[in-house]
């Protein structure tokens, strides 16, 4: 009895029709780590180079092995790329898969070293499960690292959630943490706050101030406290910010020509300045 | 039988030259290396001929070149020692239808303790396979009577599962 799967490639929020081929073999091309050792064999094929999009799957103890076929598929044979970024993307997130009993883990492929690292996964899974795990995926930069397991019926991709959206990015989308701090936040006393410091102060100063105030070392949480205190202002000063905010004259700058030399531009602000 | 040598784990098998630079025949053929921790093999050559063979005496083996039959045999000095690595484990591993004839040792460090492998003469046959491992990967050696093949693990496998589905075997999902 052979099951039609369908092959796709997930790759965070992608799902991509088909699994590529070469020299016989499923690839593995890691973007990010290093390959000089041993990678390991996804699975090899009688297909010519390009891409397979249904097969047959059979399983040897030397590996898998991919059969072209044309029937209608009833499984997803899925090539799942998992990822941590290296240098250069590593503010964003990282993706991996929390794999359970719907899918049968056939073989697998990793980096071992360098900057970041890839393993990707070949499995057998029920239909839907690959647009499943894509569509929890949140690729967005300083977003934390996510490991997706399948949620059937769960499809949004964000929640909705009442938590500012810049405050649950400093705590890299840990939504329990960003409550935690805005549970700090709502218990501090009002009137012991300084506006200036909190508003217009630097980073130490903020600080020392607010774990002063909160009496609490850990009042930040990890994050950044210029990060953080534009919530604390929004929180205690909200209806106090009017109050304080003077408008600004601020000079309009009307079309500089190009060509033109830094003595027209001083004898232009001079003019309007007279 | 023909003389291979593989320098290197990795690295292809080449028929090795048995004349010298000068074009005089090659004397003799060392394997390992000499001083402390180590161990070396000195395999002299005599006779005539493209073709050679391992005698083996009272005092040592002795390589006698000539117009021998070609038995699908063939010689292969082996060199199973990558770049430094204090535990990379350095042999000639998984081996089938291989003979060492001469060994000898390559080591790390002064005194040769912080690792070491071997180089051999070996008589290898038809269908003879094994395994050495560089500093950070493995490669496959083959031998079929006739010519070398070299693949990464990963290439070995790839051919074995095919060959095993083509013949009826394996497990359909």
């Amino acid at each position: 009895m052979k099951t039609t799967h369908i092959a796709l490639t997930l790759r965070g929020d992608r799902v991509e029709n088909g699994i590529g081929v070469s020299d016989g073999q499923v690839p593995f091309s890691p973007g990010s780590g290093m390959t000089r050792h041993n990678t390991g064999l996804l699975a090899s094929t009688s297909a010519p180079d390009g891409s397979v999009d249904k097969i047959h799957v059979a399983i040897t103890e030397h590996g898998v092995v991919l059969v072209p076929c044309e029937d209608s598929p009833q499984k997803e044979l899925v090539l799942v790329q998992q990822y941590s970024p290296g240098s250069g993307g590593k503010r964003w997130p990282s993706f991996h898969v929390e794999f359970g009993s719907e899918v049968r883990q056939l073989s697998n492929a990793s980096t071992s070293g360098g900057s970041g690292g890839e393993t990707w996964v070949l499995v057998s899974a029920p239909i839907g499960w690959a647009d499943n795990i894509a569509s929890q995926f949140i690729n967005e930069r300083d977003y934390g690292g996510q490991t997706i397991s399948y949620k059937p019926g769960e499809t949004g991709k964000k929640k909705e959630s009442d938590v500012p959206a810049d405050l649950l990015t400093t705590f890299r989308g840990d939504e329990e943490r960003a409550r935690q701090f805005m549970g700090k936040v709502a218990s501090l006393p009002a009137d012991r706050i300084d506006a200036h410091i909190v508003s217009g102060c630097g980073r130490a100063r903020r600080q020392q101030h607010l774990v002063e105030v909160s009496g609490d070392p850990e009042f930040f949480m990890g994050a950044d406290p210029n990060s953080v205190c534009w919530y604390v202002a929004d929180v205690h000063f909200s209806q106090q910010r009017h109050m304080y905010s003077e408008p600004v004259q601020i000079p309009v700058v009307t079309t500089v020509k190009t060509g033109g030399s830094l003595d027209d531009l001083a004898s232009k602000w001079g003019a309007r300045r007279k | 039988m023909r003389l291979y040598q593989i320098g290197s784990p990795g690295s292809a098998p080449a028929l090795m030259k048995l004349e010298t630079e000068e074009g005089k025949p090659l004397a003799d053929i060392t394997v390992g290396e000499s001083g402390r921790g180590r161990g070396e093999g000195i395999i002299p050559i005599i006779g005539e001929g493209p073709e050679i063979r391992a005698k083996k005496t009272d005092e040592g083996v002795v390589l006698v070149r000539g117009n021998w039959d070609d038995e699908g045999r063939c010689l292969a000095v082996i060199n199973a020692v990558g770049a430094y690595d204090r535990y990379r484990s350095y042999g000639i591993l998984d081996a089938q239808g291989v003979q060492t004839v001469v060994s000898g040792t390559i080591a790390f460090g002064q005194a040769g303790r912080t690792n070491s492998g071997e180089e051999v003469l070996a008589i290898v046959s038809p269908g003879a396979s094994f395994r050495l491992n560089s500093k950070y990967a493995s490669t496959w050696y083959e031998w079929d009577g006739t010519e070398w093949k070299v693949e990464s693990p990963e290439e070995r496998k790839a051919r074995l599962a095919l060959q095993k589905v083509e013949q009826g075997g394996g497990e359909w999902l």
